[in-house]
């Protein structure tokens, strides 16, 4: 069941409404109930697995609060990082990596039939295996102490508004919460249902208006010059940032409803100032996993801290960043590439910092504040480029044509029909619209952001009388319904992850 | 609960019932500032006062717009001596929207002819399209029938975003676009419109068009048919016949109109269909056969339902010939 769903318009208040009906101390039960059906509706067997997740990851939390001994904890940990890693790696890198070795035998001109498993990967299986993860290894660091209620535990993995996309909850933030009763207060309610708008608003609004002109170009890249191929690049920035950062607007903001805080996945990416500074704005809850339980072990554990060492951490970070996603090259390409930004920005780091100085730069912080800001959001668009083809092929071409055909370009943009093979990629009237209601929609979301993270949104709407806020709300809900897509809505994207 | 918790609560659902209110306030001011009476959609609002004040005795006739643009209501009229109420508009209302809407206005003594689509009848009997909604736009006297399937209030609920949507574009195309660049006269604006539908409901605006249905059209449709029609929209169809004349009136069903190529490219799945609502149906229930209604291809205007004068002036001959016996017999028993 996506969030897009009617079904889910049906089954979020009616959780919601027996939630409350029922006494505290059975609401949990509620929710774990909830959340299983909420799997279910996809493919009801796989609600197993997550069942098989839970119970080893409980296990194994329980035996390394028993037990006084590093090594038998040690020895649970790992217990539990087979059992997570082995599902993962069965349901979504056992095909990847055998058709991968079974390309490298036909390269070397040996024939060999490998093993090729046909099963369909489970919806969100990256999300609710890291977080059960997240749960053994704060167990095992003795950050957390092992719960002893399996049922709040298996909530803590399933939970439902964040069960399939994330954010990536770590105990100590949610299933703390859990086990210490939800806190729901009318005003976390009213943010829940804000934060519940503002995500169809992304998803449907901005994302899904954008989708049918990107893949327009993205299926057939060699019909499009340069310009265009660039547009739909950019485009897909914000179809992607629409798309992952709606959901985890209105994950979070259901799970609002029910008095539960999930943590912050976005904050304003596109306003990064670099690379480094992008992936601390971006899914936060996975740049955070990955840097606490494999950076930092990696970087710095042992004795000997060279620079080269902290440089192959960083870059082997980002290539599992970009194999997280998904078992294809392109997502290692992508990984690589952000990994490659990080380390040659950190190496070029001083240089940069005196070429600034020297040309001038520096005086003028809003300029540069500029030109960093753009110069990040080409370097990241680039690298989606490998998130949204299908295969390396189709990433190099479009990025080796992207700086074609800017001779007609100007003369292009004379004609209306022009215009519209460039801009609009020759796509119908409907992608018209939806293009010119998807760029008004990024107008809008970063100037909502803007006011937001400057802080003056709150401040603004409380000295708004309250029948013009609601007018206000109302319209906004009003304007998602009008200018959402919602006959041609798309699956959310990272629900494939 | 505690009560604070119950406190809150009340003023959460108050807030989100009062935002509610807004945007149904809201939608409602698009819903009436788009509605536009000269709509193709609005010729529901004279057929529906011609279905509650034709004299009787009555030949309603009952289908999807192949009935509207394909018979002539007044040769009708003539032949049978009965007042003719041609209900047909869109094939997309779905075969319980318009059984509901002849049944809501049939009287005792009426004879209802069903004429579905080959569309209708191979498809869910529950609505599909914005028509419906559009429908409802111009005359909310069609809510029972346009709500009268569930499933059908689920889909046209999916779809209500995408008709707001449409709606508001039209009304920025009307009072932004249009005085700054009017939009052209075309085929479809010159014909689709209320006022091309003549006092017995039968579209009109057809009739002076030159224009013929391509043949490329004709032969693109040609893998359209399956073997056997919707089991669920037969059944309805049967139930209906058999309430209606409870209530003392006769229903009769025909077949639509179609394109020589198109029949005999699908022969064979046409005749199992035939046969399959002949068996379900009873013959006594059926007026002609498919073939008696198969046409040129050069008698289409701008669909595979839709016929030219001529074809029109043709089929309403056959049907009035296939209504003479029926007809007698029950003046026979009268």
């Amino acid at each position: 069941m996506s969030f897009v769903d009617l079904r889910f318009l049906i089954f979020l208040p009616t959780v919601l409404v027996l939630h409350y009906l029922l006494p505290e101390r059975f609401r949990w039960l509620l929710l774990l109930i909830a959340s299983y059906l909420f799997y279910m509706a996809w493919k009801p067997e796989y609600a197993l697995l997550l069942l098989l997740i839970t119970t080893i990851d409980f296990i194994a939390g329980m035996q390394m609060e028993n037990s006084k001994s590093t090594h038998v904890r040690r020895v649970w940990l790992w217990v539990s990082l087979a059992g997570n890693l082995g599902i993962l790696f069965v349901f979504k890198y056992f095909n990847f990596v055998f058709d991968s070795l079974q390309s490298f035998l036909q390269a070397m001109h040996y024939s060999q039939e490998l093993p090729v498993l046909s099963l369909l990967l489970p919806i969100g299986i990256s999300f609710h295996v890291f977080q059960s993860i997240s749960y053994s290894i704060e167990v095992y660091r003795g950050r957390f102490p092992a719960t002893r209620h399996f049922g709040k535990f298996a909530l803590y993995v399933s939970f439902f508004p964040q069960l399939v996309a994330g954010p990536i909850e770590r105990p100590s933030h949610l299933l703390k919460q859990i086990i210490d009763g939800p806190r729901a207060t009318l005003y976390g309610a009213r943010h829940g249902a804000k934060l519940i708008a503002w995500g169809f608003f992304k998803k449907l609004v901005v994302a899904d208006n954008l989708a049918p002109a990107v893949t327009a170009v993205y299926a057939a890249p060699g019909r499009f010059t340069g310009p265009s191929l660039m547009i739909a690049t950019a485009m897909f920035a914000y179809q992607l940032y629409g798309d992952f950062s709606g959901y985890t607007d209105i994950a979070r903001g259901s799970a609002k409803l029910f008095g539960y805080d999930l943590m912050l996945n976005f904050d304003r990416p596109y306003a990064a100032r670099s690379v480094a500074d992008f992936w601390r704005r971006w899914h936060i809850s996975l740049s955070s996993w990955l840097r606490d339980y494999l950076y930092y072990p990696l970087a710095l554990s042992g004795k000997h801290h060279s620079q080269t060492r902290l440089y192959a951490s960083l870059f082997a970070t980002f290539v599992l960043i970009g194999l997280w996603h998904g078992a294809n090259w392109t997502f290692v390409a992508m990984g690589a590439l952000f990994g490659f930004y990080l380390t040659f920005a950190s190496i070029t780091e001083t240089a940069r910092k005196r070429m600034t100085r020297q040309i001038g730069l520096s005086a003028f912080p809003r300029i540069h504040r500029s030109l960093q800001v753009a110069t990040t959001f080409i370097l990241v668009s680039l690298a989606w480029v490998f998130f949204r083809t299908p295969d390396l092929h189709s990433a190099f071409f479009i990025l080796s044509h992207m700086p074609t055909g800017f001779g007609d370009f100007y003369s292009q943009l004379n004609s209306l029909a022009g215009f519209q093979k460039v801009i609009l990629m020759g796509t119908s009237i409907s992608t018209l619209q939806g293009v010119t209601t998807g760029i008004c929609g990024i107008v809008i979301l970063e100037s909502v952001d803007l006011v937001r993270a400057r802080g003056i949104f709150n401040s603004y709407m409380s000295i708004v009388p309250r029948p013009m806020r609601f007018l206000l709300y109302g319209t906004f809900v009003t304007g998602i319904l009008i200018f959402g897509q919602f006959s041609s809505s798309v699956p959310f994207i990272y629900f494939q992850f | 609960m505690s009560s604070t918790e119950k406190k809150s609560v009340r003023i959460f659902v108050k807030e989100c019932l009062s935002i509610a209110l807004i945007i149904v306030f809201l939608c409602e001011i698009i819903f009436v500032a788009s509605r536009d009476p000269s709509s193709y959609g609005a010729a529901t609002i004279g057929k529906m006062r011609r279905l509650e004040n034709a004299p009787q005795p009555r030949l309603i006739l009952v289908g999807g717009s192949g009935i509207a643009f394909g018979l002539d209501s007044n040769t009708l009229k003539k032949e049978t001596s009965l007042n003719p109420v041609n209900l047909g508009l869109y094939a997309g209302f779905g075969i319980d929207f318009m059984l509901a809407q002849a049944s809501s206005g049939a009287k005792t003594g009426d004879l209802i002819i069903l004429i579905p689509e080959f569309d209708i009848l191979d498809s869910v009997p529950s609505a599909t399209g914005f028509i419906s909604l559009e429908a409802l736009q111009q005359d909310p006297q069609l809510t029972p029938f346009v709500f009268s399937n569930p499933k059908s209030s689920i889909s046209l609920l999916r779809q209500f975003p995408g008709w707001l949507s449409t709606r508001v574009y039209s009304l920025i195309g009307k009072y932004v676009v249009d005085p700054i660049k009017p939009r052209e006269e075309t085929l479809y604006r010159r014909v689709y419109k209320a006022s091309n539908f003549n006092e017995y409901g039968d579209m009109v605006g057809h009739l002076s068009e030159s224009y013929l249905l391509p043949v490329s059209e004709i032969t693109a449709t040609s893998t359209a048919f399956s073997d056997i029609p919707n089991t669920e929209t037969i059944a309805h169809i049967d139930a209906f016949i058999l309430a209606e004349e409870k209530k003392g009136v006769t229903v009769l069903f025909s077949w639509p109109a179609l394109p020589k190529t198109v029949y005999r490219n699908n022969e064979s799945n046409l005749l199992k269909q035939e046969e399959y609502i002949v068996n379900q149906l009873g013959t006594e229930k059926i007026l002609g056969r498919q073939k008696d209604f198969i046409f040129d291809d050069g008698q289409f205007f701008d669909s595979i339902g839709h016929l030219t004068a001529d074809g029109r002036e043709i089929r309403t001959a056959r049907l009035a010939q296939l209504l003479r016996a029926p007809l007698e017999l029950e003046r026979t028993n009268d």
